[in-house]
């Protein structure tokens, strides 16, 4: 089954800090690589830069609890 | 509290002397399955031995069940083996996935509450069930950001999966008021909109409030703090919407207290459903009357 792109594209955000603002920098193009719709595109486009960033921190600092 | 429900703590090595010593106070522990996938014989040997004295379940934190992409045959080949060996009550994982198109975070994030997701988690339930050869009980999980792509809230989703799938919910509390703090919600009325009558288990753990640079705060979910006092308000009105029988367990991964704080946070979950209990009773009885 194939997995939904918006999934990977969260996965690689939530994965990296960086990444998340490689993408805060230019969500369309980032999205769009990503092989997301036009539709899902429009749906990026209102993520809340600040609730994602909170979120890749603490999932940093949580994978960092773990090592 | 009704005979049946019963209280207990998450187990961690750290903790083992003590648990050991105070096993009559404590009716259930859960052991996370992951962390026993290199258990040696007689390692496993000794969590059966625990799972004949004292109701033991296994949770899992890496399943990524609540994906679009397929659930890992190895991961569900482990948890089925430590099913096997173990013998515990009951399993749980999160409804959440943890990795997609090679990436991993590293812990548990929200996939978007959409039709593909929910038939990606079913589909996955449905061979998680094949495999383990009982179907986990499902936990609702802390999120910061409502993912995008999503048609439904969190609590639909939620109930459409577990309904779905037939299974049973292990309702974190502390997770469920993270979310309503961070998302400027009503924790009882979010409570209220959850399948309750589906709830076998209950988490409390606490977290901390923090800021980002823009001055906002959030309540992060961290297993490191003590409940917070609504987790136990929120435990009280459940037991009493709830009457089937309730498995709540205390969460700690570190900064570990005294064990006699433990101990207390034991009471005052029963002291919760107890109250809770007492108010659904003196209700019934009224009708009744």
């Amino acid at each position: 089954m194939n997995t939904n792109p918006m999934e990977i594209l969260l996965a690689q955000l939530f994965a990296s800090p960086n990444e998340v603002e490689q993408f805060l920098q230019d969500r369309e193009t980032y999205a769009r690589n990503c092989g997301l719709t036009a539709a899902q595109v429009t749906q990026v486009l209102e993520i809340d830069a600040a609730s994602l960033r909170f979120a890749a921190r603490s999932f940093e600092r949580k994978r960092g609890l773990h090592d | 509290m009704s005979g049946r429900d019963r209280v207990g703590l998450a187990w961690r090595d750290e903790l083992a002397a003590q648990i050991m010593l105070h096993l009559d106070f404590i009716d259930h522990l859960e052991i996370i399955a992951e962390r026993e996938w290199s258990a040696s014989r007689r390692r496993l040997d000794a969590l059966r031995d625990l799972a004949c004295q004292v109701s033991v379940s296994l949770h899992g934190v890496s399943l990524g069940l609540a994906s679009s992409g397929s659930v890992s045959e190895g991961r569900l080949e482990r948890i089925a083996r430590l099913v096997g060996r173990v013998k515990p009550d009951h399993w749980s994982e999160h409804l959440s996935f943890v990795r997609a198109g090679g990436f991993e975070i590293g812990h548990l994030a929200a996939a978007p509450y959409a039709p593909q997701t929910l038939a990606g988690a079913l589909r996955n339930l449905e061979r998680a069930h094949q495999v383990v050869g009982a179907m986990p009980q499902l936990e609702n999980i802390a999120t910061l950001l409502t993912p995008p792509g999503s048609c439904w809230t969190e609590s639909e989703f939620i109930g459409k999966v577990v309904c779905g799938a037939g299974a049973a919910m292990l309702l974190d509390l502390h997770n469920l008021y993270a979310n309503a703090c961070n998302f400027n919600q009503d924790p009882f009325a979010l409570l209220d909109s959850l399948p309750l009558e589906r709830v076998a288990s209950v988490h409390l753990s606490g977290g901390q409030w923090e800021n980002d640079p823009g001055g906002c705060s959030r309540l992060i979910d961290d297993h490191i703090h003590d409940p917070p006092v609504p987790v136990y308000e929120l435990l009280e009105v459940l037991a009493f919407k709830a009457p089937q029988p309730l498995t709540v367990i205390i969460e700690r991964d570190g900064h570990y207290p005294d064990f006699a704080a433990l101990l207390e946070q034991i009471a005052r979950a029963r002291v919760a459903l107890a109250t809770g209990r007492a108010r659904r009773r003196e209700i019934e009885l009224r009708q009744v009357a």
